[in-house]
């Protein structure tokens, strides 16, 4: 079993998870769409994939698998084949999908298959999606998963926190539902499609800091904690999509699929100097310290790291051993349950008004 | 670092009150004391570590405190897509 929250409160958690982008192919042309996918998008090389799965142990393995895109459903078989080596050391299998297949009266027998094959199906559902796929195909595609026994969830965006498109969609799926689909609510970003949304470029942009140690510069970085396999193969140390779709970034490039395994790249993800103070502090605090410079965004502070050739050296001594070592305790001492973590998750990466939607079923 | 999460939690909230973090520097133990800290519950090769930090360390310690306080650790939005958004 992994509910919504499990997966939430292990977020955080260095290489608790291992995200793969299982292909950038996808059916649906939602106007949103963070990875602007199409059907021309590229797969994850399988055997490569496969081998690197393999290496996984009942000792030594992510706690959880995400399969991702694009369109993870459009390779059923391989689907099947990552949830089987997972299911064999007692990983649980994450699978996002946008529905395409619920257009269908039925679910295609080897979708069917390889829902059957993971633990938990997250689907999208917002006003793009349903411009593709209706509210009601996206129900009766939830009413089917859950019948199977596995647990669903859903990831609902809005434009903003105030968006009344949010609370229609929340009233209707607690209305069938229930408590039984935990929901992770959030905001559209302009990422991707995103970018030409009229609505998103008419947001004004955050404020600039000042120089100096700014009021928000301390800002811990939790995405810097699951791997990700990029369908090109890469292995990142971070989900930011320009680095997904292939900005390289010294400090985020952990290798490629098919020359590492398992156990380094969670070793890395552990202890590598950078990623640890990024997780600690976050990169805007680092890019001041040492003079790669404070960025309007966020992410793009990080990126400008690798500005210096010695990023690792540099950056990595930022924080003290000492000082870095009571840090991370301090994280974990924090919260004391997972249902705390998850909904500190939910409340700080989407719309603190439904963070509680995340732990609905427990 | 400290056998009981619960003592190491309260020194994290203590240390995100800018009050306690201007006394810590005087007088580290006194201070986690005054904000109700057990510190005979923290060994003590934890609590030199703390002492030994740098008045810039704690107060990066402090703001990290005041946003795991009131936040959760996961403290900055930015454009991570991954699993958070399809």
């Amino acid at each position: 079993m992994l509910r919504l929250a499990d997966m939430l409160a292990m977020r955080a958690t260095p290489a608790a998870g291992l995200i793969i982008e299982v292909t950038r192919r996808c059916p649906l042309s939602c106007g949103h769409c963070s990875t602007s996918s199409t059907m021309r998008g590229s797969d994850l090389d399988s055997a490569s994939a496969l081998q690197f799965v393999e290496g996984f142990s009942r000792e030594n393995r992510p706690a959880i698998v995400s399969l991702t895109g694009g369109e993870p459903l459009l390779r059923p078989d391989f689907v099947k084949s990552i949830s089987k080596l997972c299911n064999a050391v007692n990983t649980r299998v994450h699978l996002l999908t946008g529905l395409f297949f619920a257009r269908s009266s039925r679910i295609p027998a080897p979708i069917n298959d390889a829902l059957r094959s993971i633990d938990h199906m997250a689907a999208s559902l917002d006003r793009f999606h349903e411009r593709e796929l209706s509210r009601e195909r996206v129900f009766f595609a939830l009413d089917a998963v859950l019948e199977m026994g596995k647990e669903v969830s859903l990831q609902i965006l809005g434009y903003d926190e105030s968006d009344p498109y949010l609370d229609d969609v929340v009233a209707d799926v607690t209305t069938r539902f229930g408590d039984r689909v935990p929901m992770l609510i959030s905001s559209v970003r302009a990422i991707g499609r995103g970018r030409n949304l009229e609505i998103l470029k008419r947001r004004s942009p955050s404020k600039v800091g000042e120089s100096g140690l700014s009021a928000d510069s301390i800002s811990p970085c939790s995405m810097a904690a699951w791997p990700v396999i990029c369908s090109d193969g890469r292995i990142t140390g971070c989900c930011n999509q320009e680095v997904v779709d292939g900005l390289r970034v010294e400090h985020l490039t952990l290798g490629h699929v098919a020359t590492t395994n398992w156990s380094l790249i969670r070793h890395k993800m552990s202890v590598d100097p950078v990623l640890r103070c990024l997780r600690a502090v976050g990169p805007r605090f680092l890019g001041e310290r040492t003079g790669t410079g404070y960025s309007d965004s966020y992410c793009h502070a990080c990126h400008r790291l690798s500005d210096r050739e010695d990023v690792k050296e540099t950056v990595g001594s930022t924080i003290p051993a000492p000082l870095l070592e009571v840090i991370e305790e301090l994280a974990v001492a924090r919260f004391d349950d997972d249902n705390a973590r998850a909904t500190g998750f939910a409340d700080e990466y989407g719309v603190s008004r439904f963070a509680h939607l995340a732990t609905l079923g427990r | 670092m400290a056998d009981d999460p619960k003592e190491i939690a309260k020194i994290g909230d203590a240390l995100a009150r800018p009050a306690i973090r201007k006394m810590f520097a005087m007088d580290p133990i006194g201070a986690l004391e005054r904000a109700g800290v057990n510190v005979s519950k923290v060994p003590e090769a934890t609590l030199d570590l703390l002492a030994s930090l740098q008045p810039w360390e704690v107060e990066v310690l402090g703001r990290v405190a005041e946003l795991a306080k009131s936040k959760g650790i996961q403290t900055m939005k930015g454009d991570h897509v991954g699993v958070i958004i399809h």
